[in-house]
């Protein structure tokens, strides 16, 4: 069974699946494109909540950046509307990922529980302060985990930030085609943002699977890239190659942006990969 | 703002795993499990509803991806995502976070709670006032995020040597 099929077939069995779906009848308080929020069946309080992800998800883990930011900002949301509506004191947001740490349903959830004083309900883990130098040996143990997996965020970031430069990332691009692993920085922090440490340009149609993630066998039979600063794999697909713009372009423009331009065609010819033809695409644009 | 704790640890960065422009992740100094992270916003935020939306958007990306690094880093078999959010949730310092708790089979760690007794009648009252103020959930959501996405193409244009930019002086 295809990872495709197994998800497909765990959608089937879902229940929560079927209450988007609308196959079991539920009472739903919040519903857009991506999430969906119903009132617990067995609730800790009144008003307590279940916001779920539409597509099927087993852990929180697994979902995609964007999807999980969204999570976060309904959550806040519905965390408001306790306070004004339901005129409680405070809210709890809880999430589990895995047997170990109470997750029952197959489906990722949020549980928000609105919260009064002395409710009883409980989830207030205690706190067993540690001695400083046992915090630093915690924090080194965490920190190469943290640099990599956040390596890729870095990444996300930048080429999401509007300040990159952009003629040294014209002629940048195709060129720096091996890749470059991205020199972790113990903070993590985002520094300035130089030309080497930009990640390439991708066509906004190409999917970012992260490290270890199930790819299906129909995905890893197109075009496979690495994509620098982590291990992720960056599967493209079809290239538009459109190279009619390019000769009228290079008649308008006079001096700098020409050269970039001139350069640009000549490696595409060398690499000749899918992924030059879209970087070389993207700049040109 | 120096008499938070929070603060001071973001600061003092001797317990920072991951730092970036909105927030800051650092080793829970009190945690109920070694290896607790906590994720917090670097704007002094007393509870979760004070942070802007685009700090909580990116503390839940964060919070959610160092989750995967504890499964290695101190060989979790679970985690759990929580935010205690007010006094009566249990909220401990007064700076707004989430905690990144690892867990194991057997962890002695209770976070499991009873269904409440809550009646037919309070249950319809809060549905019908969810339902009600779900309306502007989305709203507040979609309003928000909007002025920082149309910065951006402002910013492309300033650069001085794109060549959309030298067409479009010439024109006047």
């Amino acid at each position: 069974m295809s990872p495709e099929e197994l998800k497909e077939f765990q959608k089937k069995q879902c229940i929560f699946c079927r209450m988007v779906a609308g196959e079991i009848p539920s009472k739903k308080v919040y519903e857009d494109d991506k999430v969906f929020a119903i009132l617990d069946i067995n609730p800790a309080s009144a008003g307590h909540v279940l916001l779920l992800p539409k597509d099927h998800y087993p852990i929180l883990q697994q979902m995609p950046d964007d999807l999980v930011a969204h999570l976060g900002l309904i959550s806040k949301g519905f965390s408001q509307a306790f306070l004004q509506v339901l005129k409680v004191e405070g809210s709890t947001i809880f999430a589990a990922s895995g047997a170990s740490a109470g997750q029952r349903a197959q489906h990722v959830m949020l549980h928000l529980i609105p919260r009064k004083e002395n409710d009883g309900i409980g989830i207030n883990p205690p706190s067993r302060p540690m001695q400083p130098q046992d915090l630093q040996k915690v924090c080194q143990a965490l920190k190469p985990f943290a640099d990599q997996i956040m390596g890729v965020k870095k990444d996300d970031q930048k080429r999401e930030a509007p300040q990159a430069p952009a003629p040294s990332e014209q002629g940048e691009a195709p060129a720096a085609q091996p890749t470059q692993p991205a020199t972790a920085k113990p903070t993590g922090s985002v520094g300035p943002i130089t030309p080497s440490s930009l990640p390439k340009r991708v066509a906004p149609s190409s999917i970012i699977i992260p490290k270890g993630m199930e790819v299906s066998q129909r995905s890893r039979s197109l075009e496979g890239h690495v994509f620098p600063g982590s291990e992720d794999v960056v599967v493209v697909k079809a290239s538009p190659g459109p190279r009619k713009r390019k000769k009228p372009i290079k008649k308008a423009q006079g001096q700098e942006p020409s050269e970039d331009r001139s350069g640009k065609p000549r490696q595409e010819k060398e690499a000749g990969s899918s992924l030059d033809d879209i970087t070389s695409f993207l700049t040109r644009r | 703002m120096t008499d938070c704790q929070v603060c001071q640890l973001i600061q003092a960065k001797s317990l920072t795993i991951f730092e970036d422009e909105h927030v800051v992740a650092f080793v829970h100094p009190e945690p109920s499990v070694p290896g607790q992270i906590a994720v917090a916003p670097k704007p002094h935020s007393p509870i979760f509803e004070t942070i802007p939306d685009v700090i909580v958007k990116q503390m839940f990306t964060v919070a959610n991806k160092l989750s995967i690094g504890v499964f290695e880093a101190v060989g979790a078999q679970g985690t759990n995502l929580l935010i205690q959010n007010g006094l009566p949730a249990g909220q401990a310092k007064p700076h707004s976070l989430i905690s990144i708790i690892p867990r194991r089979d057997g962890d002695s760690l209770n976070l499991e709670w009873q269904p409440g007794k809550v009646s037919e009648d309070d249950s319809k009252k809060a549905e019908s006032a969810l339902k009600d103020a779900a309306q502007n959930i989305g709203k507040v959501e979609k309003e928000k995020p909007k002025p920082l996405e149309e910065k951006k193409p402002e910013k492309m244009d300033i650069q001085d040597s794109d060549y959309r930019m030298k067409q479009l002086r010439r024109i006047p």
